[in-house]
């Protein structure tokens, strides 16, 4: 946790960055494979799948009561699904204020309290990954599962010189819920702040035995882009948040 | 509905200074006489040879003889006097008389609309238009004809295959209230205008034309309107389609169209775009979008990018808005093609999404972004109709900021909503930032026992009101539809048919098919550049004795004050340190303030007009609104759930009149009384609007001169309204229709 890391920020966004992302992005397509022990698969189509454990009974919409915000920093409780992937075409992401490049991470499935999986108009706590802010994809309120977008990281020495060739692990991240914000909103200065909050809180990065089960359950990807991105994560929404699938990012109409 | 306000103001001013109703007749129809006949300087209904004197005198200068308005009395308008030699042609009265009956002054509530079905009266106030008791009188109903189709065709055709014979009685206007027989049965059918429009005609002297001395209901505008039931589906089948927007942001371009199936016979349809807020789906608005293209809009719902934040779902609706025009030749295979109004744009928003329209406007606004070429511009939106929509961004600045500017604005809340609650803590959580923020025409809809997600169709159930209130995603949305049609209607000039449902109480007017019971708070204010006067909004002069127009004002009321409009702690527990408890209505960098006081006894606060303000001949309204005192103890100790108070006009020569603020039904509604943040109970403070057509003060005889008023003066306490009271007040303006 108290690792220091960098998510690629807009220094990256130009074609020497590109070109940059695509070579490290073979380099964690290799090493994702030898650490998750993957099903092959083509680039841009998704393995075979099979639920790591049954989704949880759905959250009834008939609630009495409205959540309370909970207290943050919130530790998850466990991601049960992570499929490394990466892409041929980076995207920038609006989940930071500073629009970090995104070339890889994982798609997780996760459970977290139920509180924190209530969409709420005014802010919600953000959900961090790493040092950056990872995508909601579905808030999982209808089943108890969040599917999100963690985006990959660099390591940085003791030195603050970033690795820019190598890239933080999912079992080296910690994925909490931070205070309540909107995403857009966050920048390097308040995800140091932050991590340093979730740090005093005891939230640890997820560990290598978590890691491990979460990475067991689908292969990796190598992917065109975040549309293709995106129709992977409705994959994951059908089969663990189903009843959201119309709130997911989705590139084409389904009918 | 319309009347020749400055006849009938000069009337009543003629009539007490001469103490006989025989000059108020004669008058009567000399005043409206000379404004149709010109060269009749001396207004005594012939152009003669003093007329001509008159004109004479003024040769050379500038003066009621310059007749062609060139500004200077010459050949040409002496040349146009004797063109008109002899008598003047007459003309009837313009003057209301279709409305429902009052137990108390003013006897009658001269109303724009009916429902269809509803029972109409005729209001014949025979004190006030000098008519002759026993005198028989025929009524007759007719389809709306313009000032010019009179002019041409004089005759009367009753749509109930024959007028109505009326004696007049003595005793004035509460003698002479007819109930009009058919009315129940007149139908509401026209198209896609919300009603049907009426003239109103009493044939004094039964020739079966209009004539002089006749009274109209509908010379230049429509007499009254029936309306079909606005929160019921119109004439057209609506089609359903889907598409996927090119140019939105990856991941969010799916779309939903709903179109009338008849499109193809349709001209330019104006669009109405939907985005949704966070959590929530955009197939979750199919009640808005199956209702609207049914009264002949093309409604898109499109996926809004709400999870990171405001900029970025204004983004995705701009988008959409591009993309709709951009490609409407592929969109439903084309069906849309040439039907599109790029000029007639409304767009609606829920939560996040009723931010984010309001950010995407003013990012049109700041020219921070340009839609694509072609498809559509700032000019083209017409209405923002935010739905408990969240401030994350308060008015902001060049490049920020979610600020309507002058486009007009509709707001729905529910009062139970459990997540933008309109909390004291957040001002995210403020829905009324945004509305007071409006520069432009505004109008809101405050939903007792409504919860955010009523407004659509599958969104957790957030109640957080008192238990045995909520009213149910059923009843809410059916107001949402009625009151979301007639704002449309309105603001693209539609039909004026639906402008009642806007500002008349709901417990006096509202469409058929919403719950009776249902507690709605409505606003409306215009704008001062659509008519009539300010006379304190409490903006620019910050002195209590001295209104935002320049005036005095004077009260006895206690603890008159005047600020800005924010709750100033975290509670909404009754505190002398926050005058304004409860008014969550200011978001970073707003600035907007109200007048507060309370009473606990009969008292008064008393504004001068100012001379340049002084003439309400020719305005249609005088109103106010205001909001009870959250949790205030002159609030809890009242024993009704609305608050009334009485309004007065007095003109310079010192006449006056006065009208009960809730002699139309309702008053100032009591806050909702949920409870949260602090002790007791009752929320967010609801402003709510009074509203008194002006000739209502001239009702039965009364005696003020509308041309010359002098004061406006609100009454509380006993004697006057109720009792004890604590309110908030704002926006005293007079205002046309």
């Amino acid at each position: 946790m108290h690792r220091r890391t960098y998510c690629l920020g807009s220094r990256f966004n130009d074609r020497a960055g590109s070109a940059r992302l695509l070579l490290g992005a073979a380099a964690f397509w290799v090493a994702s494979l030898a650490s998750a022990a993957p099903q092959t698969a083509a680039p841009g189509v998704t393995a075979p799948v099979a639920p790591v454990v049954a989704p949880a009974p759905a959250i009834r919409a008939d609630r009495s009561e409205f959540p309370a915000l909970p207290r943050t920093p919130s530790a998850i409780i466990d991601v049960v699904v992570a499929q490394p992937f990466a892409l041929e075409l980076p995207f920038e992401s609006e989940w930071r204020a500073d629009q970090s490049v995104v070339s890889r991470g994982w798609l997780v499935v996760l459970r977290a309290p139920e509180a924190l999986l209530i969409p709420r108009q005014t802010a919600e706590p953000v959900l961090y990954a790493g040092s950056t802010t990872a995508i909601r994809v579905a808030h999982g309120y209808t089943s108890g599962y969040m599917v999100a977008i963690v985006p990959a990281c660099h390591p940085v020495d003791e030195g603050g010189v970033i690795d820019a060739d190598a890239w933080v692990t999912l079992a080296d991240t910690a994925i909490w819920f931070g205070s309540p914000l909107l995403p857009e909103r966050v920048d390097a200065r308040l995800i140091a702040e932050e991590t340093l909050a979730a740090a005093a809180a005891g939230i640890t990065d997820l560990g290598n035995a978590a890691a491990t089960k979460a990475l067991a359950a689908r292969a990796s990807l190598v992917l065109k882009d975040r549309a293709a991105l995106a129709a992977v994560a409705r994959e994951l929404v059908a089969q663990w948040a189903p009843a959201e699938l119309a709130e997911a990012p989705q590139d084409a109409v389904v009918p | 509905m319309t009347e020749d306000h400055f006849s009938t103001g000069v009337l009543h001013h003629t009539a007490r200074n001469l103490g006989a109703q025989f000059a108020l007749t004669a008058a009567l129809f000399i005043t409206s006489s000379s404004a149709a006949c010109p060269p009749d300087l001396d207004d005594d209904g012939l152009v003669d040879a003093a007329d001509l004197g008159q004109l004479l005198s003024q040769w050379g200068t500038s003066g009621s003889g310059d007749l062609d308005g060139n500004g200077v009395v010459a050949a040409a308008d002496l040349a146009q006097l004797l063109g008109s030699w002899g008598a003047c042609a007459a003309t009837p009265l313009d003057a209301s008389l279709a409305c429902n009956q009052l137990g108390s002054y003013p006897h009658a509530n001269f109303v724009n609309s009916f429902n269809a079905g509803a029972t109409i009266t005729a209001g014949i106030d025979t004190t006030r238009h000098g008519l002759t008791a026993q005198a028989t009188c025929n009524l007759w109903v007719l389809t709306d004809r313009t000032a010019s189709q009179w002019q041409a065709d004089p005759s009367l055709t009753d749509v109930r295959g024959v007028p109505q014979t009326l004696t007049l009685a003595t005793g004035g206007l509460p003698a002479n209230r007819f109930t009009i027989t058919g009315a129940t049965t007149l139908s509401a059918d026209a198209a896609d205008s919300l009603g049907r429009g009426y003239d109103l005609v009493l044939d004094m002297d039964q020739s079966g034309a209009l004539s002089s001395g006749d009274l109209i209901d509908g010379l230049d505008e429509v007499g009254f309107w029936v309306l079909k039931d606005a929160s019921a589906n119109g004439t057209h089948a609506t089609s359903i389609s889907t598409y996927t927007a090119s140019g939105a942001t990856a991941g969010y371009t799916a779309a939903k169209i709903y179109y009338p199936t008849d499109i193809a016979s349709m001209g330019s349809v104006p669009v109405v775009i939907i985005s949704h807020g966070n959590g929530h789906q955009y197939t979750w608005y199919d009640y808005l979008g199956n209702h609207l293209s049914s009264w002949g809009f093309v409604v898109m719902s499109h996926q809004n990018n709400t999870v990171p934040g405001i900029e970025t779902c204004s983004l995705t609706t701009l988008q959409h808005t591009g993309a709709l025009f951009a490609q409407q030749a592929t969109i439903a295979a084309g069906a849309l093609t040439g039907h599109l109004d790029a000029t007639r744009i409304i767009w609606v928003g829920h939560s996040r999404g009723g931010d984010g329209i309001l950010r995407a406007y003013d990012r049109l606004f700041d020219s921070s972004w340009t839609p694509p070429a072609g498809t559509f511009t700032l000019a083209g939106i017409k209405l923002l109709i935010p739905i408990s929509p969240t401030d994350f961004n308060g008015r902001g600045g060049v490049g920020s900021g979610s600020d309507p500017h002058s486009c007009p604005v509709y707001l729905f809340y529910g009062a139970a909503d459990g997540d933008v609650c309109g909390c004291p803590d957040s001002n995210v959580a403020d829905s009324f930032n945004l509305y007071e923020r409006a520069l432009g025409d505004k109008s809101s809809c405050y939903i007792h026992g409504a919860d955010h997600n009523d407004f659509n169709c599958c969104g957790v159930n957030d109640f957080a009101g008192p238990a045995g209130t909520a009213l149910g995603t059923a009843p809410v949305q059916s107001i949402t539809k009625s009151q979301m049609l007639a704002a449309i209607q309105w603001k693209l000039g539609l039909s004026d048919a639906a402008t009642d449902l806007l500002w008349r109480p709901y417990e006096d007017f509202r469409a058929v098919g919403n719950l009776s019971t249902a507690i709605v708070v409505r606003d409306f204010v215009p704008t001062e550049s659509g008519g009539g006067s300010v006379i304190d909004d409490f903006q620019t002069q910050t002195a209590v004795a001295t209104s935002s127009s320049g005036g005095m004002v004077s009260a006895t009321v206690t603890g008159l004050a005047e600020s800005v409009l924010n709750d100033n702690n975290l509670t909404f527990t009754w505190a002398t340190t926050d005058p304004h408890n409860g008014a969550t209505r200011v978001g970073v960098g707003d600035t907007q303030r109200a007048g507060l006081f309370e009473w606990t006894a009969a008292s008064m606060i008393e504004w001068s007009v100012t001379a340049s303000q002084s003439d309400f001949a020719d305005d249609v309204f005088l109103q106010l609104r205001a909001a009870q005192g959250t949790r205030h103890p002159q609030t809890v100790a009242q024993t009704t759930t609305s608050l009334t108070f009485t309004i007065t006009l007095i003109d310079s020569a010192g006449g006056q009149s006065s009208v009960a603020a809730g002699a139309y039904g309702g008053g100032i509604q009591r806050p909702y009384l949920r409870t949260g943040y602090g002790t007791g109970s009752g929320w967010q403070e609801e402003f709510e609007l009074v509203r008194i057509r002006l000739t209502d003060f001239l009702a039965n005889g009364a005696q003020v001169d509308l041309a010359h008023i002098a004061k406006i003066r609100l009454n509380f306490g006993i004697g006057s309204g109720t009792s004890v009271g604590r309110l908030e007040i704002d926006d005293i303006m007079t205002s046309k229709e």
